[in-house]
């Protein structure tokens, strides 16, 4: 499809294209319900259903209605902030902008492969910036849309790409003078960036803030420089960052201490679901009252890729049961038992069997080498690979054999039992971490246990 | 943290896999080395008794191995140990009067016995490591003796009519298949060894033929 780019002619939307995700509505399910002609979005809202959950199409909706919602921009600049982050700058194509309130959030619209996409993003800039809008950016795995601007190489590429007016009001209070803590994790901070640089612009503020930023490593640590000048310049404002793999993560202790020292305090929290939940649970353990928290879920659509990883152990179980299943009442089939007892089939399947034992030692390789960044492509192989361990060894062998064999085929089906109950099966984050490090000590052991006993099966099956 | 998780996971692993194997090396583990357990009567032969050391150096039986696996060679060479054959089996098993010795069916007139059931290897009727005595089936008779014809038959039911009826299963009721027991052959159907005493004898249990044997077995191979 051309895209006529100069002209601001911009391509149109596909009737099948779902406008409101919340309640799956496509557009032309919607577009009927226009021919009452709403004076306000809310009497659309309330005839068709669209828009009634998350409200991230309401500029959709206000734009079916005739209004001019979208403000067409140019990236300006992109900066880099680690391997995974990048600020993007949008400058409007014709005005200037109007100043937004410090965390709200626009909505980014991009047209990639012929299609519409749309994602909202929290503006970091501050608020009183007029001429620009700047969003900070995560790569998520899976993510289409953040893939895509994090491919967009240069500001002069020719990607089309329009802008919403700032939206949503959870915002930290400002007029008040209480102390404010803010407790953040990843990508969440974003919006006290907005913050920070709306109060830094606003002298005279005198009012104690704590940042409490949580993050995976050091190569995910965003805004760095910004967070040291703006704790250096402000002495009411404490910065502190935990990296989670270094040290210890946010736990009840910290929040206890925290509350003693900001007495009265504000609380602000931003970050992923697991920890939006771990968080709200030590404050509501240490009795803070709910007015007092504000929340912003910060999450990213990951629910896919668990269910992914949750059909990959189905399948897994359900031929592992089926191994187990032919083993103990003895139902073999003739024809592989005749194959299994001829050499040349023994010595290859062997090796094919060796070789897919070796290929899961990829993601050794991958975890040393693609620091700090394992592709999510690659656990998902790991996975998927893993999960047909029992018709693998069932092509080799249908029996579990005896001796020295069957600890072979024990300590096999224990690694591959061990890879399937891993730590994504376990919800609280706080357990999942602790079985983590478990769970991948034992993973990596029994895996070379299991290299040493085929390596002492080959010799002895070489040998006599 | 996590490389530091790795690594112990590597070194743990690393530990434990020297421990398994040197317990596994271990001489009084030589019967935890085979596939199975040994069969009845050789649970206290040691490996070399069948096992022997094969020619050739270690470089040359990898060479001639890697080339079979590449198509270059016509057949696996030993690693190691030799494959036993049925020599390895006769330095103790041997008999004179053997009523059914292996190297008979090497004759001509078998060829349809040696492609159908292998009657010519030891191994055929009596694989190692099962822990069995006869792994065969015990209608093997069929084979050879399907058109058997006795003058003056000793039986009630006479031996035609037994084959007529296919019941191959009958035959080791009344005959050993080597003939090594001292035994009266019974002259009456009825009088048979039961069905699953035979069935039992060569899952390695009592022998129901007879206690008594015109040979017996060497100790070893190495036995005078």
């Amino acid at each position: 499809m051309k895209n006529n780019n100069k002209n601001s002619h911009y391509p149109a939307y596909n009737d099948s294209d779902i406008l409101c995700q919340c309640m799956k509505l496509k557009r032309s399910e919607v577009s009927p319900t226009l021919k009452y002609h709403y004076k306000k979005i809310d009497s659309l809202i309330a005839c068709s259903g669209a828009g009634s959950v998350c409200t991230a199409c309401h500029p959709l909706l206000s734009e079916l209605m005739g209004n001019d919602v979208w403000t067409d921009v140019e990236v300006s600049s992109i900066k880099k902030l680690s391997d995974y982050t990048k600020i993007f700058r949008f400058k409007s194509k014709s005005n200037p902008f109007y100043p937004a309130k410090a965390g709200q959030h626009i909505i980014v619209q991009a047209y990639i492969d012929g299609k519409w996409e749309m994602r909202r993003y929290t503006l970091s800039n501050s608020a009183s910036e007029t001429r620009y809008r700047e969003i900070t950016v995560q790569r998520e795995p899976y993510g289409k849309f953040s893939s895509y601007l994090h491919r967009l190489l240069n500001t002069n590429n020719k990607a089309i790409i329009r802008i919403s007016e700032p939206m949503g009001d959870v915002t930290p209070n400002l007029i008040t003078a209480k102390p404010l803590i803010c407790l953040v994790a990843g990508i969440g901070i974003t919006p006290i960036i907005a913050f920070l640089k709306t109060i830094d612009s606003d002298i005279g503020d005198s009012r104690q803030i704590l940042i409490d930023y949580s993050v995976l490593n050091q190569y995910r640590v965003v805004y760095q420089t910004e967070l040291n000048d703006i704790a250096a310049s402000n002495p009411n404002i404490d910065i502190n960052i935990r990296i989670t793999d270094q040290s210890e993560r946010i736990n009840q202790t910290h929040i206890n201490q925290l509350l003693k020292n900001y007495p009265n305090a504000d609380i602000y929290i931003c970050g992923s679901a697991p920890y939006l939940a771990a968080v709200s649970n030590y404050l509501s353990l240490a009795n803070v009252a709910k007015q007092r928290i504000h929340i912003e879920n910060f999450s990213s659509p990951k629910s896919h890729k668990v269910n992914q990883s949750k059909k990959y152990a189905y399948v897994a179980i359900l031929l592992f049961l089926a191994f187990f299943a032919q083993e103990l009442f003895n139902w073999k089939l003739a024809w592989l038992e005749t194959l299994q007892n001829n050499e040349n089939y023994k010595i290859y399947s062997g090796l094919g069997l060796l070789t897919y034992i070796l290929s899961q030692f990829v993601m050794a390789y991958n975890r040393k080498c693609e620091t700090p960044h394992v592709p999510a492509s690659r656990y998902r192989q790991h996975k998927l690979r893993g999960a047909f361990a029992p018709l693998v060894f069932f092509i080799h062998s249908t029996q579990l054999g005896g001796a020295y064999l069957l600890l072979l085929s024990s300590v096999y089906f224990s690694n591959f039992l061990v890879g399937i109950f891993n730590h994504e099966h376990i919800k609280q984050a706080a357990q999942r971490i602790r079985y983590f490090k478990l769970w991948l000590a034992i993973h990596i052991s029994l895996s070379l246990l299991l290299l040493s006993l085929v390596g002492f099966h080959i010799y002895i099956v070489a040998s006599y | 943290m996590i490389k530091k998780i790795m690594f112990n996971g590597y070194l743990l692993g690393l530990l434990v896999s020297i421990l398994t194997i040197l317990v596994l090396s271990s001489s009084y583990l030589h019967h935890f080395r085979v596939a199975g357990e040994m069969n009845i009567g050789h649970e206290n032969l040691v490996c070399n008794e069948c096992h022997e050391i094969a020619e050739g150096s270690l470089r040359q039986q990898i060479q001639a191995n890697i080339s079979y696996l590449l198509g270059q060679r016509q057949s696996l060479a030993s690693f190691n140990f030799k494959l036993p054959n049925s020599k390895d089996c006769l330095a103790c098993h041997y008999r004179e009067n053997d009523k059914h010795p292996i190297y008979r069916f090497n004759e001509p007139r078998f060829s349809e016995a040696r492609k159908s059931i292998k009657a010519q290897f030891c191994v055929s009727c009596h694989k190692e490591h099962t822990g069995l005595r006869v792994t065969s089936k015990v209608d093997n008779c069929q084979h050879c003796h399907q058109d058997l014809t006795i003058k003056n038959d000793p039986i009630d039911i006479s031996h035609q009519d037994l084959i007529k009826l296919k019941n191959w299963s009958s035959c080791l009721s009344c005959h050993d298949f080597h003939g090594n027991h001292i035994m009266q052959t019974p002259t009456k159907v009825k009088n048979r060894l039961e069905q699953y005493k035979i069935h039992q004898y060569m899952q390695g249990e009592k022998d129901p033929y007879s206690d008594k044997k015109y040979n017996t077995n060497k100790r070893t191979r190495y036995e005078d």
